[in-house]
């Protein structure tokens, strides 16, 4: 255990440095010193972690909630506050690797299969999730009990937000076990597919939610106007973004992982500033998606340029910090006790989301008469969920002030648990279906000190 | 969404500015391109400062600390890395005595000029004696330090040439004089007043500077240990990363040096670990746009006072002295195996990154008018001394004797 001896070093340096009450310390360093605690002791767990034969970012994610406000309380609830905004940078940049991971000649041979896993998966998560809200809902007052209205718009909510994957942790956990081949390319494709897809799930169900508890409320043609205008400006905004990156790296390509960190910062602070701005302003309930816009923008790299390998090779060599970092604090976000309040509704919706994944993979499987491996797996490497679902939570409780928030705890409780569970079972069902390490090796990354740039060296077998 | 636009101008400028300035592999005649790069960021810094436009304003200069912070830990451990005692003993005795005259004589010139100046001119109204000493040592240590940027383009082509020698002892001089600044910085911020808890005094100055060598040798003695068990080469650079924010947040929390603490980790470093080149290299890729986002930010900090009309030109003028004389002594005092020029002081007057650092470190924490004083004393500095340095280096080189080849630095 060649990890452990640094890793308790650093937390008792840590520990002893933080109990030392100087004044305005914690408001000058604190910030900088868990955030550098937090990038080396997630990587000693991750280490560790993959001596156990899991998943590096379990062992982040464990990091984050072993130190985090919840447990041992080393890095406290403000600290993890402050610390969102490089979640959100870190989630961007990784969500540009997840959009140039996707090659339109591997869809297009794919595509009824990643077409038809959606559609039955979606199915299947709706029609269970509202009943699971209908009629458990009010007995653990998540929902007001006798209001069937409310009961159902819930459940049509949280059935939305179940849909969504996390493109981050299968990046991760790609990236990590080097996996390649037909099966990562189209778990890869289901699960970028779905954001789009619950992007405007999520936006029917607020509407229909309205429409049911609001009886005044009417369905209007503005709102397939604003559901188009998201979609398509997510979707341009990336493209736009996409295109201006292959022109640098086309014409400068100097400072890649700099210029990419910066496109990230960009990215998500030019979209919260929008859905804050058309919300607040002009009362359009539109989600400007970061993660969508960075995919669609690695996408354009990927497939209209011959760019695409550099940015993945440079996202590759540069990403490990980002990553560390990103999943220590998803883990320290974890909130526990809103866990152990709705834990019995949380393992009914976690169980049979994935009971939902399994069965509607296994179906199309043997529809298309695919490999059986493949699809008994398939199901279950969708378990993760992150971001996108903890934003759309969030939002819920915003749009549903009266009844959202407890709506809300029970998607993040869920969102918890699937992430904790995620990880382990993706690189499992990676290792079954025998893809693991399949991508080409590339021999050690050098960093030269050529130009001053970030350069890797070496060929590949 | 300001702040964001802001910095992300300011690093693209910050790579931009870097390319076209340190990258010009061609010697220059008279000035060098260095000079024109340095001041175009600090006129760009001040155009959109508080002083002009305003875009980098209060808010987003506080917003930028954390890149600063991060950048002085980085700069404290660049600099410490290199170090390398098996590698400093290399070169002769005289080399090193040359550089501590060259250091230690400015230093003790403007030290004294400035306890006169701020306990007897009576500009300022003294808010206790440690607290002057502490900025008087400041000044000095940013008046020791020389710029290695200057030399390193003026040296270029010679290095073959007849003047070997004193271009050898120039650069050695200016790579390692900063070994005498750093740990004044330390001692400054080891000033009892800035470390409180409850607003009593709890520890002397001797805790603090004690505490900062303790934490700087403990943090690279984690990072040696933890790079040995680092598998490539990106395990090395999150684990440095990371390293460098912690050291720098521990400073922070402490108020300590970051620059001293980090320059201990990079020293212990650089004795000790068997990674030491791939480290330096992973470090040497943020030395020049952090230089860089430094001048824009002393640029934006700029604030102009009458004060500054006295305190500059004593600031400069006594500097120069100082550097002339020391290296005047040094010629003196030290014998090797060439004839050290007379006025070898001159070659190292030119200052940069690291008296730059520690004015963005140090101003923080200064009251007005002093904290803007040592901005603005810095960047006059760094202006004016550039300007002269390409000619200051080349009449040493002129005084130079030619054809003494030596051998120093291969021995």
């Amino acid at each position: 255990m060649k990890y452990l001896f640094p890793l308790v070093t650093v937390a008792v340096v840590f520990y002893g440095l933080v109990s030392i009450p100087v004044d305005g310390a914690m408001e000058r360093g604190g910030g900088a010193l868990s955030i550098g605690f937090l990038m080396l002791t997630s990587y000693f767990m991750g280490a560790m972690a993959e001596k156990l034969k899991l998943a590096r970012i379990t062992g982040y994610l464990a990091c984050g909630i072993l130190f985090g406000p919840f447990l041992l309380g080393f890095v406290n609830s403000n600290t993890v506050s402050e610390m969102r905004f490089i979640n959100d940078l870190a989630l961007t940049f990784i969500a540009l690797a997840a959009g140039g991971e996707l090659k339109i000649s591997g869809l297009k041979e794919r595509v009824s299969l990643i077409v038809l896993n959606i559609v039955v998966q979606i199915v299947a998560i709706f029609f269970g999730c509202v009943l699971i809200l209908y009629f458990l809902g009010p007995v653990f007052n998540v929902v007001p009990i006798n209001n069937i209205s409310i009961s159902i718009a819930a459940g049509l909510i949280i059935a939305s937000v179940m849909a969504a994957r996390s493109p981050s942790t299968m990046m991760a956990v790609i990236s990590e076990t080097r996996a390649a081949g037909p099966f990562t390319e189209t778990i890869m494709g289901i699960t970028v597919a779905m954001d789009v897809v619950v992007l405007i799930l999520f936006t029917l169900s607020v509407t229909v939610g309205e429409l049911l508890i609001n009886a005044g409320a009417s369905l209007s043609s503005s709102t397939a106007l604003l559901l188009l205008v998201e979609i398509v400006g997510n979707l341009g905004i990336g493209a736009l973004l996409g295109l201006g990156l292959i022109s640098y790296i086309k014409y400068v390509n100097r400072d890649l992982p700099v210029i990419l960190l910066l496109f990230a910062l960009l990215v998500t602070t030019l979209a919260h500033f929008l859905s804050g701005y058309l919300s607040g302003m002009w009362e359009f309930n539109i989600i400007v998606e970061p993660l969508l816009i960075a995919i669609t923008a690695g996408f354009v790299v990927e497939n209209f340029s011959p760019e695409g390998d550099e940015l993945l090779k440079t996202i590759d060599e540069s990403s490990l910090p980002l990553y560390a970092i990103f999943f220590a604090v998803a883990g320290a976000s974890v909130d526990l006790n809103v866990v152990a309040e709705v834990w019995i509704l949380t393992l009914a919706l976690m169980g049979y989301r994935l009971l939902a994944l399994s069965l509607g993979s296994l179906a199309v499987g043997k529809l298309l008469k695919e490999p059986t491996v493949e699809s008994r797996w398939m199901g279950l490497s969708f378990t993760a969920q992150a971001g996108v679902s903890i934003g759309l939570a969030v939002k819920v409780e915003s749009i549903f002030p009266e009844w959202g928030v407890p709506v809300g705890s029970l998607i993040l409780s869920v969102v918890t648990l699937n992430q904790i569970v995620g990880p382990v079972v993706l690189k499992l069902a990676l290792e079954r279906v025998g893809e693991v390490k399949q991508r080409k090796k590339k021999s050690a990354v050098i960093y030269t000190m050529e130009n001053g740039s970030l350069k890797s060296g070496g060929g590949s077998n | 969404m300001k702040e964001i636009i802001v910095l992300v101008i300011i690093v693209i400028l910050s790579l931009v500015g870097y390319r076209r300035a340190y990258t010009d592999t061609r010697t220059p005649k008279y000035f060098s391109p260095i000079i024109f790069s340095e001041f175009l960021y600090i006129f760009l810094g001040l155009l959109m400062g508080p002083m002009f436009l305003n875009f980098l304003d209060s808010n987003i200069l506080d917003s930028l600390t954390p890149l600063v912070l991060l950048g002085l830990g980085w700069i404290g451990i660049l600099f410490g890395i290199q170090l390398k005692f098996s590698d400093i003993i290399r070169f002769p005795r005289s080399f090193f005595g040359v550089m501590i005259f060259n250091s230690v004589v400015p230093l003790i010139f403007v030290f004294i000029a400035f306890i006169f100046y701020f306990f007897y001119a009576g500009q300022i109204t003294p808010t206790s004696q440690g607290v002057i000493v502490a900025f008087a040592l400041v000044f000095a240590a940013m008046a020791s330090c020389t710029s290695q940027s200057t030399m390193t383009v003026m040296g270029r082509g010679l290095i073959d040439s007849g003047k070997r020698n004193i271009v050898i002892l120039l650069r050695y001089v200016s790579s390692l004089d900063d070994m005498v600044a750093i740990p004044l910085v330390g001692l400054a911020f080891a000033y009892e007043g800035f470390h409180t808890i409850g607003g009593e005094i709890y520890f002397r100055w001797w805790d603090v500077l004690l505490a900062t060598v303790l934490l700087g040798l403990l943090s690279g003695f984690i990072l040696n240990f933890i790079v040995r068990i680092t598998e490539d080469k990106r395990e090395l650079f999150l684990v440095v990363i990371g390293m460098v924010i912690l050291s720098v947040g521990g400073a922070r929390y402490l108020n300590v040096s970051p620059l001293l603490m980090s320059a201990i980790s990079g020293m212990v470093l650089a004795n000790m670990s068997p990674k030491q080149s791939e480290i330096m290299d992973i470090l040497l890729l943020g030395e020049k746009p952090i230089f860089l986002i430094f001048l824009i930010t002393i640029g934006a900090l700029l604030e102009f006072s009458p004060q500054v009309l006295i305190v500059v030109p004593i600031y400069i003028g006594i500097r120069f002295l100082g550097k002339v004389l020391g290296g005047f002594g040094a010629s003196l005092v030290f014998k090797t195996y060439f004839e050290i020029p007379r006025n070898i002081g001159l070659g190292s007057i030119s200052q940069g990154s690291m008296a730059v650092a520690i004015a963005l470190s140090f101003s923080q924490l200064a009251p007005d008018p002093i904290g803007g004083l040592i901005i603005f004393s810095v960047t006059t500095s760094i202006l004016f001394n550039e300007l002269l340095a390409p000619m200051a280096i080349k009449s040493v080189l002129g005084s130079a004797k030619d054809g003494n080849r030596g051998k120093a630095g291969t021995k």
